[in-house]
């Protein structure tokens, strides 16, 4: 542990050292001045090779070590521009620290990409915020458990990797896999956002194959999404898009057919369980005894497995062939489904 | 396998984080601290230990870091030009971005307001823009009041909705913990109707109202018990339910539950044993992958799925 402990030590004085640093530094004085380069001992290639390692590792935790020309002299040197460097300023509020506070915890707990870095940014936004009012026992009594982001596996790694796509604007391929096919293919798509939903990770984007928006289930890509590099693989992503209109949709709107609107009469219960469940494309109006929901349905079949789900405390009221066929679409279940 | 270079970027990106966060919160509990950065009590004396060794030239006494630990809390100073935190890389920025977006529009929205305001700020940083705004400013009262007798060791009266007898009931629970799993977030309390320890789904909580007084927590709680992929704690009491997805459904059905497959069926369908708890459970099952899927057994699973479907027929009758 020894080597690792002087190496770190060594970089971090590094660091400072250039952060305190007005202008930029040649390796000769930092060879002449910083400690874990100035031993005497050491052969000049050995230093240089150390010097080597440290600038990549310092590249690797994101500091953007320059080498350029120093304005007044014109000798070249090793800079880090600042104030760039530093966290800009952001007011966090007492409940925002309690969260990260907690993603923090977890993140501590199991290693992946995405959540060596999601614990890095907390600790770095926390490290600038007002602790005081924070309750320090918040953290033994939260536990956040995204378990598939967390997992040192493809998940997670693809996650990490759209991510990032999606914030560079960066076009990727991967081999999906689509249940409906029962196939995979390889896949070419520039992604325009990320989204959880129902304990499942989704990216939507334009895939090129298709020239198509597409929805793709991140458990079912089967290998590491790659960059796409090269001329025309840059994109914009559309302003009025919107990954609610794709990803969190009612299963009875996601239907090419012909919509209809249902009414639904909900019980005190069921008008409590349906607000909590918000389901997209049902708006609620509070009555007496319960709510009244409204709906525009393209998928009957869909629809009514949801209201079964609900059980008594939802009746459809209209359109009056549609309950009958609700009725119909019950009694099918009683038979089919059990015994 | 991670590679090794990987390993010390990490190592020094916590290192760099620790010396920061140290300099900007003297005196912080050493106990915050190995929360924040998930430190074992001598991971965290080794890592003082090792900032301790960092300074500038000309390297003379007053030019390293001096950090010290008493009662519990511990204090760092003189780390010049390490002390404001580094900014934010993309890859850090967007990690926590999209963990943070997972949070909103939630069902029952425990941190959605936090995670809400937190994306935007986040995403001004990234230069972009944030995630939709949240529905609510702050949490709801049912969601305050639990965080309270969370927070304050108060006892908990709940309206609790259990979808197995499809009814409310009315109890007082002493709060342990929450716990978010994959989307669903739970309160972990102890139950004074059942003398017991249970995990309430947040969003079948109905009503939540802090009671007077406190409670002395029973015994030592640890979270770490429900870092677990799913809530589910078998009591020995449970049902094996068989239920049969013909070929239409068979796909869906091995990737979702590929722990309960007992056989593959001869038509290309497939046949699970689902150890089941709650007979509601096992009809939303059924319901879903209509018409390809079918309880099989035992009766009391296949009697219990006609009652659910007659009641609701009767409400049309």
């Amino acid at each position: 542990m020894k080597t690792a402990i002087r190496k770190n030590e060594r970089v971090l004085n590094l660091l400072a050292y250039l952060l305190r640093s007005r202008r930029p530094v040649t390796f000769d004085r930092i060879r002449a001045d910083v400690d874990g380069y100035n031993d005497a001992d050491t052969a000049a290639a050995t230093v240089a090779r150390r010097f080597e390692r440290d600038k990549d590792t310092l590249r690797a935790v994101g500091i953007d070590l320059l080498y350029v020309d120093d304005e007044a002299t014109g000798i070249l040197g090793y800079s880090i521009p600042k104030p760039a460097a530093y966290m800009g300023d952001i007011e966090l509020s007492e409940r925002e620290v309690r969260l990260l506070m907690v993603l923090a915890a977890f993140a501590g707990a199991k290693s992946s990409a995405l959540v060596d870095n999601l614990a890095s940014a907390c600790q770095k936004l926390l490290a600038q915020s007002a602790l005081a009012d924070a309750p320090y026992g918040v953290v033994s009594r939260h536990l956040v458990y995204p378990a598939k982001a967390a997992a040192d596996g493809a998940l997670s790694s693809n996650l990490q990797a759209l991510a990032e796509a999606v914030e560079n604007r960066r076009r990727v391929t991967f081999t999906y896999y689509s249940i409906h096919r029962d196939a995979s293919s390889q896949r070419q798509v520039e992604p325009y956002g990320l989204k959880f939903f129902r304990a499942e990770w989704y990216l939507v984007g334009r895939c090129l194959e298709k020239s198509e928006m597409r929805i793709f289930r991140l458990d079912r890509v089967k290998d590491r999404a790659r960059f796409v590099t090269g001329a025309g693989a840059e994109y914009d992503i559309p302003r009025d898009f919107s990954i609610d209109d794709y990803v969190g949709r009612s299963p009875w709107e996601l239907s090419r057919k012909k919509a209809f609107t249902a009414t639904v009469e909900f019980d005190e219960i069921g008008a409590w369980l349906v607000e909590e469940a918000r389901p997209a494309g049902l708006t609620l109006r509070r009555t007496k005894g319960g709510a009244a929901g409204k709906g525009r349905v393209r998928n009957e079949t869909a629809f009514f497995k949801w209201l079964v789900g609900i059980g008594v405390h939802a009746r459809l009221t209209s359109p009056e062939d549609a309950a009958a066929r609700f009725v119909e679409f019950v009694r099918s279940l009683e038979r089919q489904c059990a015994g | 396998m991670r590679r090794l270079s990987d390993n010390r970027s990490h190592h020094l990106r916590r290192t760099l984080n620790l010396v920061s966060f140290l300099a900007n919160h003297p005196g912080v509990p050493v106990r915050t601290v190995c929360d924040v950065f998930a430190l074992s009590t001598g991971q965290f004396m080794r890592a003082i230990n090792e900032i301790l060794m960092f300074g500038l030239p000309p390297y003379g006494p007053m030019d390293y870091v001096t950090a010290w630990v008493e009662n519990g809390r511990v204090t760092v100073v003189n780390a010049p030009f390490l002390a404001k935190p580094l900014g934010l890389t993309v890859a850090e920025a967007v990690s926590l971005k999209v963990i943070v977006e997972d949070f909103i529009s939630q069902s029952p929205g425990v941190f959605e307001d936090a995670a809400a305001s937190l994306s935007r700020k986040i995403a001004a940083l990234l230069g972009t823009t944030g995630a939709r705004p949240a529905p609510h400013a702050a949490p709801s009262r049912k969601i305050a009041a639990i965080e309270r007798g969370l927070d304050e060791n108060r006892p908990v009266r709940i309206s609790y909705y259990n979808r197995a007898q499809d009814a409310l009931s009315e109890r007082t629970v002493e709060p342990l913990g929450i716990v978010d799993l994959e989307g669903i977030w739970y309160l972990v309390a102890f139950c004074r109707l059942r003398r017991a320890e249970r995990a309430f789904r947040m969003d079948r909580i109905r009503e939540a109202q802090v009671l007077d007084g406190t409670f002395e927590p029973r015994g030592r709680f640890d979270i770490g018990r429900y870092r677990k992929d799913e809530m589910f704690f078998p009591s020995g009491r449970e049902t094996t339910v068989r239920v049969r997805f013909g070929p239409e459904s068979a796909r869906w059905a091995r990737e979702r539950y590929a722990k309960w497959i007992a056989a593959a069926a001869e038509d290309g369908g497939v046949i699970c044993d689902f150890q089941v708890a709650d007979m509601a459970w096992i009809s939303d099952v059924a319901v879903e992958f209509a018409p390809d899927a079918r309880i099989e057994g035992p009766p009391e699973a296949v009697r219990a799925f006609r009652r659910r479907m007659a009641a609701v027929l009767d409400l049309y009758a």
